[in-house]
């Protein structure tokens, strides 16, 4: 009996051991997913480079962000700047003289160390044409800078760990403007090794590494284990090229991805009731417009425009394509933002007024034009057809024939930078919370050249290029407040283009994601984020 | 018999042990409250009030935020009902301070008479009611709570604090009364919510 039991009793330790080896067997299995930790975010467009210095392009940005990065950055969550690759920074109290201190110990993906000399090179390469290495278009820094090298005197080593930055006038958004993907550093020697050309061989600093990309399909980058900071929670992320808004919906409620950007403002009830995701909703901090090349007639004419904009119904736009999910827009710079002139009314939907304006500008019979629009949703225009579809509805009735055309998004910016469009539906989602990203970017003459536009009206006023240089000038910011209601004035009696919305993109993610935040400025990085397993 | 009891008493732990160790993953995901970055469309018009609910210090931050956006906006932290005449909107910017109160001289009752009667107000005269709570970290008292479920739960819209005390009786406020709600993560970031609600 004793002997019986003996037997029993070490038959049930073994059993115990096991049990327990088989969970933790099942465990291990599991964790051989869970260390593979790949975090997958369906987008719907692919990224048209990867060396953000050559873009303006959101969802180039969105990766590269994880690969290069800034002296300095906004706070997660929040527009308060902080430092990065920079520990430190102070400036002279003219604005014209920055210094940088920078971070020790930390090393490029290839090896090489970071220092002031690979600040001073990736700005060089920025900001001088005849730079060896400034391959590419460099679109940001001539819409920040205005020019090349534009604001910036001087890029100087101080010693091996500080920056000196001069300028040629005081620009009071300097700091945030280091903030942006656009200036992320690039390692000096792939810069050498491939002339300049980092489209396809981003190598940075950051908390992940590039490993491929797959053109309109997928791009995969890897934690980087040696970065300076706490090492990213995830081991891979993939950014998966999913173009249509349901099925992007669909992959996330199976699971083949994490998260799904840019979805349409219909799938909010899907995904709100849906016990396995968690609805986002980025903050309004973009403006959707209908871009009318001003260099074009007849869209020369005030008159003409100012009649398309009463053309244009907002509110059955908003109902009907945003899903009451948007704002009417009454100028280019988004309501919450400081420096919005709140007195401005909406160019009222009136389509006889619309069509008296016509004759009067001599076009009593309208006339027929080209309206573009890109293939996959934007932040700003989630439903871009649909919306191009709605317009043309509108500018029927006031005799305006459109033709809608459709390009793919690389092809498109390129168009449109290069002015070659009539009618376009474009937006712009800001960088920092500063009337200058949005207002310059979009109204300056400096950004209307061929080429390098983000002014893609093609609008060109001295009065508010005026406005728009000694709003950058100076650090009053009551002052400044002033001049940015003035210069919404004189643009909404100009009104070159129709603003159309402010929308709130929606996003949505699996209840497993946990740490992520989603920025008003739809560019994040992803080191905070983990995969927790779901239930 | 005690062989076979001992047996079926290791079987069974035996069972328990497979069933607990090939359980599925139960760790808690953290609870996500749903909140919105901002409103998509605004709801409130001005002239618009500032008032405080409880006469903390917090309704001068609102003030100045909404002078910041120049929203159109009176600043009464005691405004009574005959105030209200023209007016769009209220904002309650809720926080009770017993120095507040005292330095007002009016007792914590005479305060929740006040809110009540203005929040029966504004729903006679459909005025937009607009909760901003700005309590910090500090455990919220029972006054606290009664003057913030007095005045959120008739809310059209609520603003508070994440990582505050007071943020699950927030979101259980806005979750039960199918009220909107923002959580921001620093005072500053009020801003842009507070202007949604207008513009």
């Amino acid at each position: 009996m004793k002997i019986g039991n003996k037997k029993l009793i070490i038959l049930s330790v073994l059993a115990i051991i096991i049990a327990v080896m088989f969970g933790s067997l099942k465990d291990a299995a599991r964790g051989s997913y869970d260390t593979e930790k790949r975090l997958i975010v369906g987008r719907a467009n692919d990224s048209v480079t990867l060396d953000p210095s050559c873009t303006v392009e959101m969802d180039s940005f969105k990766v590269t962000v994880n690969i290069l990065e800034t002296l300095v950055k906004c706070e997660n969550g929040g527009n308060e700047v902080v430092p990065l690759l920079a520990e430190s920074w102070e400036s002279s109290e003219d604005g014209l003289k920055w210094v940088f201190k920078l971070r020790r110990g930390v090393k490029f993906h290839d090896g090489t160390a970071f220092d002031a000399d690979a600040v001073v090179l990736n700005f060089n390469r920025w900001m001088y044409e005849d730079n060896p290495y400034h391959k590419g278009t460099f679109n940001y820094w001539n819409y920040i800078f205005g020019g090349f090298p534009g604001l910036v005197k001087s890029v100087t080593a101080l010693n091996n760990y500080s920056v000196e930055i001069k300028l040629n006038k005081p620009f009071a958004p300097f700091l945030y403007a280091m903030t942006m993907p656009a200036f992320g550093i690039a390692s000096p020697e792939a810069i050498k090794k491939y002339q300049g050309d980092l489209s396809e061989h981003p190598v940075g600093t950051g908390p992940f590494v590039y490993r491929s990309w797959e053109r309109n399909k997928s791009i995969i980058l890897e934690r980087n284990d040696k970065y300076w900071n706490d090492a990213a929670k995830v081991n891979w992320v993939e950014f998966k090229v999913i173009p249509g808004n349901k099925e992007r919906l669909e992959e996330l409620k199976k699971g083949t991805i994490h998260i799904a950007d840019y979805l349409s403002p219909n799938d909010i009830a899907a995904i709100k009731y849906d016990p396995n995701l968690y609805l986002y909703f980025r903050p309004s901090f973009n403006i959707g417009y209908m871009a009318m090349n001003n260099e074009k007639p007849p869209f020369d004419n005030r008159l003409v425009r100012a009649a398309i904009n009463h053309a244009i119904d907002k509110d059955k736009l908003i109902n009907d394509v945003f899903d009451n999910l948007a704002k009417p827009a009454a100028t280019f710079i988004p309501p919450s933002l400081w420096g919005y002139n709140g007195s401005l009314e909406i160019y009222e939907y009136n389509p006889e007024k619309s069509r008296q304006l016509l004759a009067e500008a001599g076009y009593p019979d309208g006339f027929n034009t080209t309206l573009w629009v890109m293939n996959a949703s934007r932040e700003y225009l989630p439903n871009p057809l649909k919306t191009a579809q709605l317009i043309r509805e509108n500018l029927r009735k006031v005799n305006i024939n459109v033709e809608i055309v459709v390009f793919n998004w690389s092809e498109y910016l390129n168009k449109i930078r290069n002015g070659e469009h009539e009618i376009a539906l474009i937006g712009w989602t800001g960088d920092y919370a500063d009337p200058d990203n949005f207002l310059y970017t979009m109204l300056s003459s400096e950004n209307a050249k061929p080429g390098l536009a983000g002014n893609y009206s093609f609008y060109k006023s001295i009065e508010v290029d005026q406005l728009l240089a000694q709003a950058r000038q100076t650090t009053n910011m009551s002052f400044r407040r002033s001049l940015y209601r003035r210069i919404q004035e004189t643009v909404n009696y100009d009104i070159p283009s129709v603003p159309m919305v402010h929308t709130m993109p929606v996003l949505a993610a699996r209840l497993s994601v946990q740490g992520y935040t989603p920025h008003m400025t739809g560019i994040e990085s992803l080191e905070q984020v983990s995969l927790e397993n779901e239930r | 018999m005690k062989r076979n009891v001992f047996r079926i008493v290791l079987i069974i732990i035996f069972a328990l042990l497979l069933v607990l160790v090939n359980m599925p993953y139960t760790k808690k995901v953290e609870k996500m409250v749903f909140t919105l970055p901002g409103l998509p469309r605004p709801i409130a018009e001005v002239p618009v009030v500032i008032t405080s609910a409880g006469q903390s210090t917090d309704t001068y931050i609102i003030n100045d935020i909404s002078n910041q956006l120049m929203i159109r906006s009176f600043f009464m932290p005691q405004a009574e009902v005959e105030h209200m005449e023209d007016m769009k909107s209220i904002v309650f910017a809720v926080g009770y301070s017993s120095l507040g109160l005292k330095l007002q001289g009016i007792s914590y009752e005479d305060e929740k008479t006040r809110i009540e009667k203005l929040i029966n107000m504004a729903k006679d005269n459909k005025l937009t009611i607009i909760t901003v709570v700005l309590g910090g970290e500090q455990p919220i008292d029972e006054r606290n709570e009664e003057i913030i479920r007095l005045v959120g739960a008739q809310s059209d819209y609520i603003i508070g604090l994440r990582g505050s005390s007071n943020e699950e009786l927030l979101a259980d406020l806005a979750e039960n009364g199918n009220i909107p709600l923002t959580l921001v993560r620093k005072v500053k970031d009020i801003s842009v919510p507070f202007a949604s609600a207008f513009r």
